[in-house]
C-alpha cells in the first residue's frame, strides 16, 4: 500500500488526521462496535484515549474508508449514516463569550449556534453518501439537486449572496453566516440604533433558531428520499468533546435522548465524569439503560476475539498495542516483521516470568530474603525447608507452588527494588524490556504512539537488522514520558495544583512502601475510595477523567463508572516517576494516605 | 456603520502629556504598578477621569493604597466593576458621551487592568455611536514579579466578548500562545485547545529576568510548538501589533485563527488589536483565579501607543 504517513508515529491525535488516514490506522475496540447499533450512547474516555477517533469513525465517510467486513455491509446496506459534529473549545470559548450577553436568551441562543454546526457536519455526510451510493456520471448533478432543495428548506425564497452550487460551498456559507450573525449580535450590542443582518443570514438564522435539531431533521428527510434511504436506515449523530460544553447545555442535549426522534440515535462523547446530569427539557430525567447506555472505553480496548485468537505471546497479550503498531506501520509503508516490536526492546527482568528451578531455587531464595517481611521470610524458611527434606516428586511440586505463590507475587517487586537501587553512578534500567514499556502506557493510544515516537526516532532498528534499543535509553524515554505526565496534572482544570498534590502525596506514598519497608506477596498501588470520602471524590474523579486514575470493576460486565465508592489505581503512566510497579496491587484506604484528610493546598 | 482600526503607533511620553484627552481611564488594582502611569505623567488636559476598580478585596494593603492615592491625585474614587463581567466599562462611557462628537481622545492605563476592561473599550471604540473618530491612546508601566509566580489553577477558556473569531469545524486552527511566568495555562489551554498549528511568542525584555526566565519556565510548551518562538518588544505595542498581525496573517482565511494571550498586557493588547483589525481572528482568556493577588512592583519603564478608530 502506499504510505500516508511519512512517519507513523509522528502524529498522536485523530483531530489532525483526514478520514483516510484516521481509517487506515484505526483500531476498532468493542466499544466501538457496540456504538454501531439502535441505541443512544454517552462514550467516555480519558484524554488520549481515542474518543474523536472512535466518533470520527462512527461518520459515514470514515466507516467507509474502514478496511473491515462488518464496516463495509453496514455501509452497504445502509444500516447507519454517520455524522460526526464536534464542539471544540475554540467553538464553546466563542459561544460561551456569547452568551454572557443574550440575557435570558441562552437557550435559544445555544439551540441556534448548535444547530449551525450540525447542519455543517451533515452536509459533510451527504457529500459522502453522493460518493457511496450514487453512480458516477449523476453524482454531479445530484449534488446540485441537494444544494437548491436544502437552500430552499433553509433559506427559503432568499438568495444567498453568492451562487451556491456545491455542498462545499453551502457549508463554506453556512460557516460564514454563522459567523456573520455573531458579529451583527456583537455590534447590536455596542450600538443604539439597530443593526441588521443580510437577508440571507437572518432568513438561515430564522430557520437554524426553530428548535433544536430542526433544521437537520429537515436534511435528514430529504436525504432519505434522495437515496432512497428506508425505514430500517438509521441516522447517527455524534457530538464530539461534550466535557467543554456546560450542564445547562448537557440539559438541553439530553432531551434529545429522552425525547422520541425517529430515524436518528445520538452518540455524545465525552470524558469519564463529564456527562453532567441526567436531567432534560421534559418533566423526566434519563434512565440508563431505559434511554441511552454508558461506553467507558478506557474499560472496553478490547479488540474483536476471532483477531485476537489468531495472535500469540505477546502479541496476545497486548493485542490493542500490536494491531495500533502494526496499522501503523503500515500506513507509513513500512514492512514491519512481526517480531519488530519484541526483538526492538527485548524482555523485561522486573515483569516477565521467572520460572524456578533446582539450580536457581537457593539463589533465588537468598535474594528474596533480602527484602522480605517477617511473615514473607518466615514463609520462605517453611518452604525451603520443606524442599530440603522433600523426595525428587516432592521437590518438584514445591518448585511449582514456589513459583506460583511466591516468586510470581514477589520477584517484580524484589527486581525493581534492586534496579531502582542500583541506580547511582549508572543509568537506570528499570522500565525496560517489551512487557514493561507497554504497561506503562495504560494501553491509552495517545501515550503508546508517544512512547513508540520517542523509541524509535530511527526506524531503521524496526525494520533492518538494528540492535535492539538498550535498558537504559528504553528506561530514558519512560522516564521523561512519566515526568511529563506528572509535570501535566496541575493542568487540569478547576483542581490542578490540589490534584498534583493529590496524586503525588499518593504515588510517593506507595513508592516509600516498596523501596523503604520491608515486601511481602502484596504491592499497593490503589486507593479505595468509600462513600465517606467526600472530599476527596471530586479529585479522584478529576483524575480518571484526565487518566492519571482508573477505576478497577470487580463486575467486568459493567461499563458505567463507579460513582461514590470503589478501586482507583494510579495510571502505569506514572510508574517510572514514582518508580512503582505497573501493577493495580492491592487498595489502600485514604484515611492511612492521607491521616490529617486534608490537602496541603487547600 | 464600523469604524475601522486605521493606526497603531508608538508615542512619546511628551506627546501624550501635551494632549488634551476627553476622557483618562485608570484601575486600582492589587499591585503597586497601578499608581505608576498616574504619579509619574503630569497631564496637559483631562475632560473627566475614571478609576475603575474590582469589586472585592477592597481591604488588601495594595488596593487601599491605590484607592487613597486616586482619591487623592485625581479626586475620585473607584467604580467598582466586575473583572468577568462582558462591558463593563463600554456602559459607562456610552452614558458619559451620549451625544455623538466628530473627534473623541481617550487614555487608558492598562497597566493594572483586566484584560476584560480594555477589550470592552476596543469594542466600544469600534462600534459605538458616540464619535466619528475615536483615537485612545494605551499606557502601560512595566512590572516586576519577586519571587516565583504563585500556583493558580485553570478553570475556564472563553473568547473575549467581540473577539470570538471564526471556529469553522471544517478547517485546521492555528494558535499562537503568548507566554509569560505562568507555565500551568498554557500546557491547559493546549490540551483543551489541540490546534493543528502552534506557535508562540514572548517579551524580549523585561525587569525582572524577561526572555530566559520565561523560555525556562515553558520549556514544555515549548518542546510542542511548529516553530522557535518568536521575541517580541515588551515596550513596544505597536511592534508588538505588527509581529502578531504578521505571524497570523498567512493562515486568515484558510484557518481559524486563535491568540492566547497569557504573557505581558502590552502582548495582549497587541494581541486584540490584531483581531480587532481582523474579525475572523479569536482572542481567548483563561480565567482561574489565583489564591491572592499578586503584588506586581512598578517597573523601569513605561510605553504609550495610540490607536484610531474612523
Amino acid at each position: 500500500m502506499s504510505a500516508i504517513f511519512s512517519h507513523p508515529f509522528e502524529n498522536d491525535n485523530a483531530k489532525y488526521l483526514d478520514p483516510a488516514q484516521v481509517a487506515a490506522t484505526f483500531v476498532p475496540i468493542r466499544s466501538y462496535w457496540r456504538l454501531l447499533a439502535e441505541k443512544n450512547h454517552v462514550l467516555m474516555g480519558t484524554r488520549g484515549s481515542g474518543k474523536t477517533a472512535v466518533a470520527r469513525m462512527v461518520s459515514h465517510d470514515h466507516l467507509r474508508r474502514l478496511d473491515d467486513d462488518a464496516a463495509r455491509e453496514i455501509v452497504r446496506d445502509k444500516r447507519f449514516i454517520g455524522v460526526f459534529a464536534p464542539a471544540g473549545l475554540n467553538w464553546i470559548s466563542g459561544l460561551k463569550s456569547q452568551l454572557l450577553v443574550q440575557q435570558g436568551n441562552e437557550r435559544d441562543y445555544f439551540i441556534t449556534r448548535f444547530n449551525f454546526i450540525v447542519a455543517q457536519a451533515l452536509l459533510g455526510t451527504i457529500q459522502s453518501c453522493i460518493e457511496a451510493y450514487t453512480e458516477g456520471g449523476k453524482r454531479a448533478a445530484q449534488e446540485y439537486e441537494i444544494v437548491r432543495r436544502l437552500l430552499r428548506l433553509w433559506a427559503p425564497e432568499v438568495p444567498p449572496p453568492e451562487p451556491i452550487y456545491s455542498l462545499q460551498d453551502l457549508k463554506r456559507s453556512i460557516a460564514d453566516a454563522d459567523f456573520r450573525l455573531q458579529r451583527v449580535h456583537t455590534r447590536s450590542i455596542y450600538r443604539t440604533n439597530s443593526v441588521t443582518s443580510e437577508a440571507f443570514d437572518a432568513a438561515l438564522g430564522q430557520t437554524f433558531s426553530t428548535g433544536l435539531l430542526e433544521p437537520a431533521y429537515a436534511a435528514r428527510r430529504l436525504a432519505d428520499e434522495m437515496f432512497e434511504f428506508g425505514p430500517s436506515t438509521k441516522w447517527i449523530l455524534a457530538i464530539d468533546e461534550m466535557e467543554f460544553l456546560s450542564a445547562e447545555h448537557h440539559r438541553i442535549l439530553n432531551s434529545l435522548l429522552r425525547v422520541d426522534t425517529p430515524g436518528f440515535v445520538f452518540k455524545f462523547v465525552t470524558a469519564p465524569y463529564c456527562h453532567y446530569t441526567l436531567e432534560t427539557e421534559t418533566t423526566q430525567p434519563l434512565i440508563e439503560g431505559h434511554d441511552f447506555e454508558y461506553v467507558y472505553m478506557d474499560h472496553e480496548r478490547i479488540l474483536d476475539q476471532d483477531f485476537v485468537s489468531q495472535l500469540e505471546g505477546w502479541e496476545r497479550r497486548y493485542s490493542f498495542a500490536f494491531a495500533l503498531f502494526t496499522k501503523r506501520a503500515r500506513a507509513a509503508g513500512i514492512d514491519m516483521p512481526h517480531d519488530a516490536l519484541a526483538r526492538a526492546l527485548g524482555s523485561s527482568e522486573v515483569l516477565d516470568p521467572l520460572k524456578v528451578t533446582s539450580a536457581s531455587i537457593h539463589e533465588i531464595t537468598r535474594r528474596f530474603y533480602r527484602h522480605a517481611n517477617d511473615k514473607t521470610m518466615l514463609r520462605i524458611e517453611k518452604l525451603l525447608s520443606a524442599y530440603e527434606t522433600s523426595p525428587r516428586t516432592g521437590k518438584r511440586l514445591l518448585l511449582r507452588r514456589m513459583s506460583d505463590e511466591l516468586v510470581r507475587k514477589m520477584k517484580p517487586a524484589v527486581v525493581l527494588r534492586e534496579r531502582v537501587r542500583a541506580v547511582g553512578a549508572r543509568k537506570g534500567t528499570a522500565y525496560s524490556g517489551l512487557s514493561m514499556v507497554l504497561a506503562c502506557t495504560d494501553m491509552n493510544p495517545r501515550i503508546l504512539i508517544r512512547t513508540f515516537n520517542m523509541l524509535f526516532p530511527d526506524l531503521a532498528v524496526l525494520v533492518g537488522d538494528g540492535a535492539a534499543i538498550s535498558e537504559p535509553a528504553q528506561n530514558e524515554v519512560m522516564e521523561t514520558i512519566g515526568v511529563r505526565f506528572y509535570d501535566s496534572i496541575g493542568a487540569v482544570r478547576d483542581v490542578g495544583p490540589d490534584l498534583k498534590s493529590f496524586i503525588g502525596l499518593i504515588g510517593r506514598y506507595f513508592s516509600e512502601r516498596l523501596h523503604a519497608e520491608p515486601i511481602g506477596t502484596d504491592v499497593f498501588s490503589s486507593i479505595a475510595l468509600r462513600a465517606e470520602d467526600v472530599e476527596f471524590s471530586g479529585l479522584v474523579h478529576q483524575a480518571v477523567a484526565w487518566g492519571f486514575m482508573y477505576p478497577h470493576f470487580k463486575d467486568e460486565k459493567r461499563s458505567a463508572l463507579p460513582a461514590d465508592e470503589g478501586e482507583f489505581r494510579l495510571a502505569y503512566t506514572l510508574a517510572p516517576y514514582f518508580k512503582l510497579l505497573p501493577r493495580r496491587g492491592r487498595p489502600v484506604s485514604l484515611n492511612v494516605v492521607f491521616p490529617q484528610r486534608r490537602l496541603p493546598l487547600t | 456603520m464600523t469604524r475601522q482600526l486605521t493606526r497603531v503607533e508608538d508615542i512619546d511620553r511628551g506627546v501624550v502629556i501635551s494632549r488634551a484627552y476627553d476622557v483618562a481611564i485608570f484601575a486600582s488594582g492589587y499591585e503597586s504598578r497601578a499608581r505608576a502611569i498616574a504619579r509619574r505623567l503630569r497631564f496637559q488636559s483631562i475632560g473627566q477621569i475614571i478609576t475603575l476598580g474590582f469589586p472585592d478585596q477592597l481591604t488588601l494593603h495594595q488596593r487601599v493604597e491605590n484607592d487613597a492615592f486616586f482619591a487623592d491625585r485625581f479626586e475620585t474614587e473607584p467604580i467598582l466593576v466586575d473583572g468577568n463581567s462582558a462591558c463593563p466599562v463600554s456602559g459607562i462611557l456610552s452614558e458619559r458621551f451620549a451625544a455623538p462628537q466628530e473627534h473623541l481622545r481617550i487614555f487608558v492605563d492598562i497597566s493594572s487592568m483586566s484584560r476584560v476592561w480594555y477589550a470592552d473599550i476596543l469594542n466600544w471604540a469600534k462600534y459605538a455611536s458616540a464619535a466619528n473618530r475615536i483615537e485612545i491612546d494605551f499606557a502601560y508601566a512595566s512590572g516586576e514579579y519577586v519571587g516565583s509566580y504563585p500556583t493558580r489553577a485553570v478553570s475556564q477558556t472563553i473568547a473575549l466578548l467581540g473577539f470570538e473569531g471564526r471556529a469553522d469545524p471544517n478547517v485546521e486552527s492555528v494558535a499562537l500562545f503568548g507566554l509569560g511566568y505562568d507555565p500551568i495555562t498554557p500546557p491547559s489551554v493546549l490540551e483543551d485547545l489541540q490546534p493543528d498549528w502552534k506557535y508562540a511568542f514572548v517579551a524580549g525584555e523585561g525587569d525582572d529576568g524577561g526572555v530566559a526566565r520565561t523560555l525556562k519556565l515553558n520549556k514544555a510548551i515549548l518542546d510542542e510548538l511548529d516553530g522557535p518562538p518568536v521575541i517580541l518588544p515588551l515596550m513596544s505595542i505597536q511592534q508588538s501589533y505588527r509581529t502578531v498581525g504578521e505571524m497570523v496573517a498567512p493562515h486568515v482565511g484558510l484557518r481559524n485563527c486563535i491568540i492566547v494571550p497569557l504573557g505581558p498586557k502590552s502582548h495582549v493588547l497587541a494581541s486584540l488589536l490584531v483581531a480587532s483589525r481582523s474579525e475572523a481572528v479569536s482572542c481567548l482568556y483563561v480565567k482561574g483565579g489565583l489564591n491572592e493577588p499578586i503584588d506586581v512592583r512598578e517597573g523601569r519603564s513605561m510605553t504609550f501607543c495610540s490607536v484610531l478608530f474612523e
